[in-house]
């Protein structure tokens, strides 16, 4: 049933483990995609461009640090459309209130993502819900907790600081750049180098098997669920800053391409394999992806195709399983 | 010989969570007849039923997915593509009526068996797959009808949503769905599907071929996917290439409320017909109650959670705790 | 074995009964109700509560309804639906099984309820249609000339312009009814000078954040806009070109108050901000109930009300009448002053 494999025709290319190669060819495809970009652009691959392209790319990556946590223990997390938008109702609302100094409410709301992963992690760990299932019905109740905080309208407006982070310049370099670079190191930090990191790795290649080299498996998940809620707090109260406000519904449109960044980024959905570089080129390709589709002037219809078209050109490129079955 | 025998048990009493999510169902049709006198009058039971058969139908290719273990998210686009080619070629005449359905039918059935095809062949999981066509099928939706309209011949409207000697032609629907697994819960057809998502290898040592009987199962989502488009097109006279979104994920919901396995191999399409109306009669038991909808989205998640949970609880293996 | 009993029994029943009752149904009509002197309750079925608009909208009805002569003439339900046509079916179903006195309704697709609309006809319960109508002939309609806010617009960018220029068009959430009515309206007047480019059209989804991240990727595309026509999220744009670095241009935009308040800051304008803003009253809503509380008093009303869409430009901008800087940058300020119907922005803000 299954093809005669090929056998890898170099041996460099050969001795680089799946995720090394997997990453090599998403940023080989983003550099193609720029390409195509000034084909059908002139000015496409300009350094303001590019430089606009990234800021542009920072948002589904900074969304993306969550998702890749949770992905790699072999989870996935759908509650992050409204665990955006309730960290920046909050944000913005409390803010507004007066309640407490501002960076304060930013340290309330960020630890308020990391209790709501707190509570999916709990599930999935002790009730032994569904990644799935336990987030999905997190979304719908975070939908509902914003729906009735704000009674269908946020109020105040993003907290200068936030709008520095997102809207700053330093020189010619945004800002924003920086902070994504600082967040990104955070995460390579933790995943990498850190035991945490370790057992997260171990966590999503084997349950079974972590737990019988001693791993704690349960706090392992709950701690992972945690840092993704706190990031993915942080992604919504930096969004903010971009719009300026909060609105109602700002998370829906970074829902599935957080799950797309990772898994371009030649993440395996199951698990255990992945790390944050690669979900930055993920970022990037869905962004210049979806750039070129706009510049074209491309009907809804198509985009929508071709957008289709591309995730799953990179899955067969490089996202298949092994074949042994 | 298939190991399967427990999961699709004759006696329906040892099904503990098709049993609560009809028990929930139950309590919630009380609370409804207790909020809205005018429940069991005609009108309100009518559309309760009528409003009800979409997500119903979706629910059930879905079903059919989970069973295998496996996902579909493109459900939601393929009743649009459904939805939008009937609005846009179906006319007032029998034999355009009959036609058009077909067609619309067997292009579920492709855009089911794609996803199928490159599950299996690509070996790339079905969460993905489904996600990247999830947007390629909501794109054909929109080539074939790029904003709402279109229409809908009025027999056809009057077939699907009306009533036959004062039964509602969705209780008919329904009856018939559940005669319809009464029969096909003991067929080979669904044994496998449920040996699948048992033990894959398991299955396919002893036998069952894996790859035709998975994309048979996403053939039969996108299938089921179309006739809910359909029955849209009936209840909404008019086609819309957004219709089908909102149902991809209430589907999985309902699956689960249903007490279906997500990982696959448990279930029975009874919980999932039980899980789609329960979702359905919540918004209903808002309005009357009036509560606020704002608060509906919270409800249905708790729900939600708390049905999963629930049956989730009970299991004495806990795949993190080991115990 | 006992809980497999139970099991059937509890299936059994629960099938049964629904089956029963559905024997019992007829979909005929009920019996024509007496028209009588009130409260008469009113529903709101809103196909979606995402956006300010929407907020307002309900906020203005809900308002109205508390002030006299409505406070003693009119019970108001408000129910959303999640945006879509099913929900607002079941909605708008459950609103004729409880036999209320009228419907309003923003729709969530243009025909995709007629078919509740003929079934709360049949129960002689009237249905009024605001902002996204019906295309039934048994609802009355109540709105503005949407062509005529495409064609306002761009008459007056094309006047800006002296009839030579490049555009980009912010159209609104695609194949929506509402946008295609308003971006036909601005080309059949853009067509007429071929002068005119339209070098890009992008949609904002009428979203002020959606608009802004757009614009960042078509301002980086096109060192050459002389004119934006939007039909939302104008305040976007705005934002957009200075956090880009390049001077404003004149914008045909709504209602917001993002925007009216650009249009009268001197520093966009020394930037070379001009600009016209059309509105799309929240109001309408209101008006809704107003018709709706007449038809069922026995008012013979025509079946559509077409309001002239509000028109401002930076003379007539003026601040805490017409433009608020103590409000967020979303709201829009045609909640009040449109068609005869005022509201305080307390009002606007709470529904109180």
């Amino acid at each position: 049933m299954t093809p005669v494999e090929n056998r890898p025709r170099h041996r460099k290319w050969s001795q680089m483990s799946t995720l090394q190669r997997s990453i090599i060819m998403a940023y080989a495809f983003a550099i193609v995609l720029f390409l195509v970009g000034e084909l059908v652009s002139e000015g496409f691959d300009s350094p303001n461009h590019i430089l606009t392209i990234l800021v542009i790319s920072s948002f589904v990556g900074y969304v993306g640090i969550g998702q890749t946590l949770v992905i790699l223990t072999g989870g996935i997390d759908l509650s992050i459309a409204y665990l955006m938008n309730a960290t920046a109702v909050f944000m913005t609302g409390l803010v507004a209130s007066h309640i407490a100094p501002t960076d304060v409410v930013l340290i309330i709301v960020a630890l308020g993502g990391a209790l709501v992963g707190f509570v999916n992690g709990i599930g999935i760990v002790f009730f032994n819900i569904p990644p799935l299932v336990m987030t999905l019905g997190m979304n719908s109740v975070l939908e509902g907790i914003v729906l009735v905080y704000t009674n269908g309208t946020p109020t105040g407006n993003a907290p200068i600081m936030i709008h520095y982070l997102v809207d700053g310049h330093i020189g010619p370099i945004p800002v924003d750049l920086l902070v994504w670079a600082v967040l990104a190191i955070v995460v390579g930090v933790m995943l990498s180098l850190t035991v945490f990191g370790r057992r997260l790795y171990a966590v999503g290649n084997s349950v079974t098997g972590s737990y019988l080299s001693g791993i704690n498996v349960g706090r392992t998940l709950i701690g992972t669920y945690m840092i993704a809620g706190f990031f993915t707090g942080i992604a919504g109260m930096l969004l903010t800053g971009f719009a300026g406000y909060s609105y109602l519904g700002m998370g829906d449109a970074y829902l599935l391409p957080s799950i797309a960044v990772v898994v371009i980024g030649g993440a395996s959905i199951v698990g255990g394999r992945g790390n944050y570089v690669g979900t930055i080129a993920g970022a990037i390709i869905i962004t210049v992806l979806t750039t070129i589709l706009t510049i074209l002037n491309m009907p809804i219809a198509a985009r929508d195709i071709l957008y289709g078209v591309v995730i799953l050109a990179a899955l067969l490129l490089y996202g298949r399983a092994r074949s042994s079955q | 010989m298939v190991n399967s025998r427990h999961s699709t048990s004759w006696t329906l009493g040892k099904d503990i969570p098709t049993l609560l999510s009809f028990m929930v169902l139950a309590i919630l049709l009380a609370v409804n007849a207790a909020v809205d006198s005018h429940f069991f009058t005609g009108f309100s039971l009518l559309t309760f039923f009528t409003d009800a058969i979409p997500l119903v139908l979706v629910a059930i290719g879905q079903f059919a997915v989970i069973l295998t273990g496996g996902i579909d998210l493109s459900v939601g686009s393929t009743v649009s593509i459904a939805n939008t080619f009937v609005a846009m070629y179906m006319v007032q005449k029998l034999g355009s009526m009959v036609e058009v359905s077909l067609l619309m039918i067997l292009l579920g059935i492709v855009a089911g068996m794609v996803n199928g095809i490159v599950i299996h062949y690509g070996r790339i999981q079905p969460i993905l797959v489904t996600l990247a066509t999830m947007s390629i099928y909501e794109g054909v939706a929109l080539l074939i009808l790029p904003s709402p309209g279109g229409s809908v011949p009025t027999s056809l409207t009057s077939a699907l949503t009306g009533a036959l000697m004062d039964i509602p032609i969705a209780v008919i629907i329904m009856a018939f769905l559940v005669v319809l697994w009464f029969w096909a819960r003991r067929t080979r057809f669904v044994l496998h599907l449920v040996s699948i998502g048992s033990d894959e290898s398991a299955a396919r040592m002893n036998g069952v071929r894996v790859g035709v009987i998975k994309i048979a199962a996403y053939g039969l989502s996108g299938f089921f996917a179309a006739l809910s488009g359909l029955y849209l097109a009936a209840q909404t006279t008019s086609g819309d290439p957004n219709i089908g979104a909102p149902l991809t994920l209430l589907s999985i919901a309902a699956v689960v409320i249903g007490g279906v396995r997500l990982s696959g191999g448990r279930g029975s399409l009874l919980g999932v017909m039980a899980g789609a109306l329960i979702l359905s009669i919540l918004g209903s038991i808002m309005y009357f109650a009036g509560v606020s909808s704002y608060y509906q989205d919270l409800f249905q998640g708790l729900i939600l959670l708390v049905a999963v949970a629930i049956s989730s609880y009970r299991r004495l293996r806990n795949r993190y705790m080991q115990t | 074995m006992t809980y497999s009993k139970i099991g059937a029994t509890a299936v059994g029943v629960t099938v049964l009964a629904m089956g029963l009752a559905g024997c019992g149904s007829s979909p005929s009509s009920a019996a024509a109700k007496a028209s009588t002197k009130g409260p008469y309750t009113i529903a709101l079925s809103n196909s979606y509560i995402g956006n300010g608009w929407r907020v307002e909208m309900e906020h203005v009805l809900e308002a109205y309804s508390h002030d006299a002569p409505y406070n003693h003439l009119v019970k108001l339900q408000v129910d959303n639906s999640s945006n879509s046509v099913s929900a607002q079916v079941s909605s708008m179903d459950n609103m004729i099984s409880a036999h209320v006195s009228a419907i309003i309704v923003d729709a969530a697709s243009p025909a995709g309820l007629n078919q509740v609309v003929a079934q709360a006809h049949q129960q002689n319960i009237p249905v009024v249609s605001f902002d996204n109508t019906v295309t039934s002939p048994y609802a009355y309609n109540v709105d503005i000339h949407q062509f005529q806010f495409g064609v306002i617009g761009a008459t007056w960018l094309v006047k800006e312009l002296h009839g030579k220029g490049n555009i980009i068009m912010n159209r609104g959430v695609a194949g929506s009814p509402v946008d295609i009515r308003r971006f036909g309206g601005a080309m059949s007047v853009f067509k007429k000078y071929p002068g005119i480019h339209i070098i890009d059209q992008i949609y904002g989804q009428w979203d002020d954040a959606v608009t802004q991240s757009q614009f960042a990727t078509a301002l980086a595309s096109y060192p050459n806009i002389s004119a934006v026509w939007s039909e939302g999220g104008t305040y976007g744009a705005i934002q957009a070109f200075l956090s880009a670095g390049r001077k404003l241009v004149p914008m045909a935009g709504e209602a917001s108050n993002g925007f009216r308040l650009a249009l009268i800051n001197r520093k966009y304008q020394a930037d070379g901000l001009t600009g016209i803003s059309v509105g799309d009253p929240p109001a309408l809503s209101a008006l809704a109930l107003k018709y709706a509380t007449a038809i069922i008093q026995g008012k013979h009303e025509p079946h559509h009300i077409w309001i002239q869409p509000p028109v401002l430009t930076a003379k007539n901008i003026k601040v805490g009448v017409n433009a608020f800087p103590n409000l967020p940058m979303t709201v829009f300020d045609d909640f009040t002053g449109v068609a005869g119907l005022n509201f305080t922005a307390h009002q606007m803000e709470t529904g109180k």
